[in-house]
């Protein structure tokens, strides 16, 4: 046998040895990718069904909670009603004031007064000439 | 045949009869997929809708005027409850019936009978834990008007089945509705559903908002209200608007009637509130002047033969002012006399009588104006002081406006949130209408129209009687149409208010029916807004008293 055949004889047997290993592993190993893959798109599935009772859960438990909080509202909405308002107003003996004796602060006195200093000045002339001459 | 073969052979003929199932597999889950899936879909899964309740309807402040409230409705499977009187028993506490009224309705004929339809939610809970065999809950909704019959006319009615009828409810019933989401479910093996995915997303309906004030309209029906149980009127009715920008505030009318409304679909001859049209033009056309003078026949005029017009009070020399004040008919007939009968119905129609305003509500008329044409001297007389003339209070109430606003015509609008209102036109020179507003502010402060004094303030406006038309006889009845119509504050005027009072019993002139209603409804606007007065020395003279 020649000397370079005889040297590579033995990484030959050892590379053929090695080769059938190195597939088998890769094998095994595209096996267990692919079955965890199916694993996971069953998780995914059970987990979707799952969700979806609790959406429809979920769902239904809003639609009453918005009828809660409607029949609510509307318990507020009536007793803030003009008619209903007025009515408890006179039963604690209030009555509505006379125009002329309001007030709101910062706003001028008068519809026409104009501001400022001789604004004011103006408004105080043209009330004293409304006022009867004795 | 050496080992590896048989070994082969063998496994063959083990798995040989996995290839039927092999090949129905792949018949089933490739080649028959999708009718396959559709099939189980049909069975299996079904869509659920979301109620979309109605939209709101809100004040110009935004507070609720209806708005739908989800409610559940019982009902009983008769099939899967032979015992009835059972049943009756066992459910009537838990819906608050008593168990005699559940065996009323579940003597219908109908398999599934309706029980209760308007269930609240603490209720819908109690029926749902009760577990009641035969007997299901599902969810509705149902229209609610949390001010009562507050502006009832206005707002109209809806179907049981969540439809307008009438009013806002019918005009805007696409925009109310919405529309529904839709839901894909499935069904598992003991009934409970599954959510699967959104089909259709909602489209919930923003709140329709109006232009009236809840507070407003309260005081106008507040003030008809009263009115009824002084004059046990036929119909009353009061119009409150924006004269800025034509927002109507209140529209009331008593008896209120959620079918129609008579404000916009019913017309009436005005009487003396139209005297201020004949005056508009006369002044426009500067055919009278303020200093001119008209003999009003010491109150008797015969116009024609066999035609005279007479005066409440017998008058001599009147101007214009005299003659709204003093609300004389000889007056105005003369006037005019004077500017002629197209110059008159040059200004019928810019103030918008005898066309529709174009208020967003159904079945609005235009009125009733004879065309010019066919104006006869007696019936330009007529038409001068409201006869003739068929008129809506939407019209007097949008032409007081003009005269307030210094002369611009602003179309009536009931649905806010659009922006600015719509202008028509200038109906005549802001000082025609300034002269005319200082005017009316002398018929309230002198002239016929002071029962609508209010100390402090300045108000100006014009009252107006009139017989109403008997439609059976074609003849003028005994019966009348009391107005009064005006602005405050005159100074800068913020609310135009129209009253009108038809077929009042005992007193029917404007000022003592229609006035006092207009005070009535001025001072709470003015309480409301904390107005200060704009002529305080009324009030030192008034409370000098």
């Amino acid at each position: 046998m020649p000397a370079h055949a005889r040297s590579s004889a033995v990484p030959v047997n050892q590379a053929a040895q090695k080769k059938p290993v190195h597939e088998q592993s890769r094998r095994t190993f595209k096996i267990a990718a692919a079955s965890l893959f199916l694993l996971a798109m069953v998780w995914q599935h059970v987990q979707a069904t799952r969700l979806g009772y609790r959406v429809e859960q979920s769902r239904r438990q809003i639609d009453l909670l918005q009828g809660q909080i409607g029949s609510l509202d509307m318990q507020i909405e009536t007793s803030l009603a003009p008619a209903q308002l007025a009515q408890r107003a006179s039963r604690l003996g209030l009555y509505p004031a006379a125009p002329d004796c309001l007030r709101v602060l910062g706003r001028p006195l008068s519809p026409t007064d104009a501001p400022g200093f001789f604004g004011r000045l103006l408004t105080l002339r043209r009330e004293f000439s409304r006022l009867p001459r004795t | 045949m050496d080992t590896r073969r048989r070994l082969t052979l063998a496994a063959a003929f083990c798995l040989l009869p996995l290839l039927p199932l092999t090949i129905r597999l792949t018949r089933l889950q490739v080649m028959d997929h999708q009718s396959l899936e559709t099939r189980a879909a049909d069975e299996f899964s079904r869509s659920d809708d979301e109620i979309v309740p109605r939209g709101d309807i809100v004040d110009r402040n935004g507070f609720i005027l209806a708005q739908s409230i989800p409610v559940w409705a019982c009902f009983v499977d008769r099939k899967m409850a032979p015992d009835e009187r059972a049943l009756a028993r066992r459910l009537g506490p838990v819906i608050g019936m008593r168990p005699a009224d559940v065996l009323r309705k579940l003597s219908a004929s109908a398999r599934f009978p309706w029980v209760k339809t308007d269930l609240s939610y603490e209720q819908s809970q109690k029926l749902r834990a009760a577990r009641i065999e035969g007997v299901g809950v599902i969810a509705s909704q149902r229209r609610f008007y949390p001010n009562g019959d507050l502006a009832r006319s206005l707002l109209g009615e809806v179907s049981p089945d969540g439809r307008g009828l009438s009013g806002i409810e019918l005009v805007e019933d696409s925009r109310l509705v919405g529309k529904a989401r839709k839901f894909r479910v499935i069904r598992d093996g003991s009934g409970r559903l599954i959510y699967k995915s959104v089909e259709e997303a909602a489209a919930a309906p923003e709140p329709l908002k109006l232009t009236i004030d809840r507070s407003i309209q309260y005081f106008a029906e507040q003030a008809l209200r009263e009115a009824y149980g002084r004059f046990h009127m036929q119909q009353g009715m009061v119009l409150v608007q924006d004269p800025g920008d034509g927002d109507l505030l209140a529209m009331a009318t008593y008896p209120a009637n959620p079918l129609r409304d008579p404000i916009v679909q019913d017309a009436y001859e005005p009487g003396s509130i139209f005297k201020v049209v004949t005056s508009a033009a006369a002044l426009e056309s500067k055919s009278v002047t303020e200093k001119d003078a008209f003999f009003c026949e010491n109150g008797s005029y015969k116009i024609a033969p066999g035609v005279t017009i007479h005066d409440d009070e017998p008058e001599g020399d009147l101007t214009l002012q005299g003659i709204l004040e003093k609300s004389s008919n000889i007056g105005i007939s003369k006037v005019v006399q004077r500017i002629g009968p197209i110059a008159f119905y040059r200004a019928v129609r810019a103030f918008g009588f005898g066309s529709k305003t174009g208020i967003e509500l159904p079945g609005e008329t235009a009125g009733e104006l004879r065309p010019l044409t066919s104006l006869t001297k007696v019936g330009l007389a007529s038409a001068s002081f409201g006869y003739g003339v068929g008129v809506t209070p939407l019209q007097v109430v949008t032409a007081y406006s003009a005269i307030a606003n210094g002369g611009i015509l602003w179309q009536p609008r009931v649905l806010g949130g659009a922006g600015e209102g719509v202008r028509v036109r200038r109906v005549m020179s802001q000082e025609t209408m300034s002269v005319l507003a200082r005017m009316l502010e002398s018929v309230v402060d002198e002239g016929t129209g002071t029962p609508a004094r209010i100390p402090g303030y300045r108000i100006a406006g014009k009252t107006g009687t009139s017989h109403r038309l008997d439609l059976a006889t074609k003849r003028y009845s005994n019966q009348y149409n009391a107005s009064f119509v005006g602005f405050l504050p005159a100074s800068r005027p913020r609310w135009t208010i129209l009253v009108t009072i038809q077929a009042p019993r005992g007193a029917y002139y404007g000022a003592e029916v229609a006035a006092p209603v207009f005070a009535e409804i001025a001072k709470r606007l003015l309480m409301l807004d904390a107005i200060p007065p704009d002529d305080p020395s009324t009030v030192a003279l008034a409370r000098g008293r």
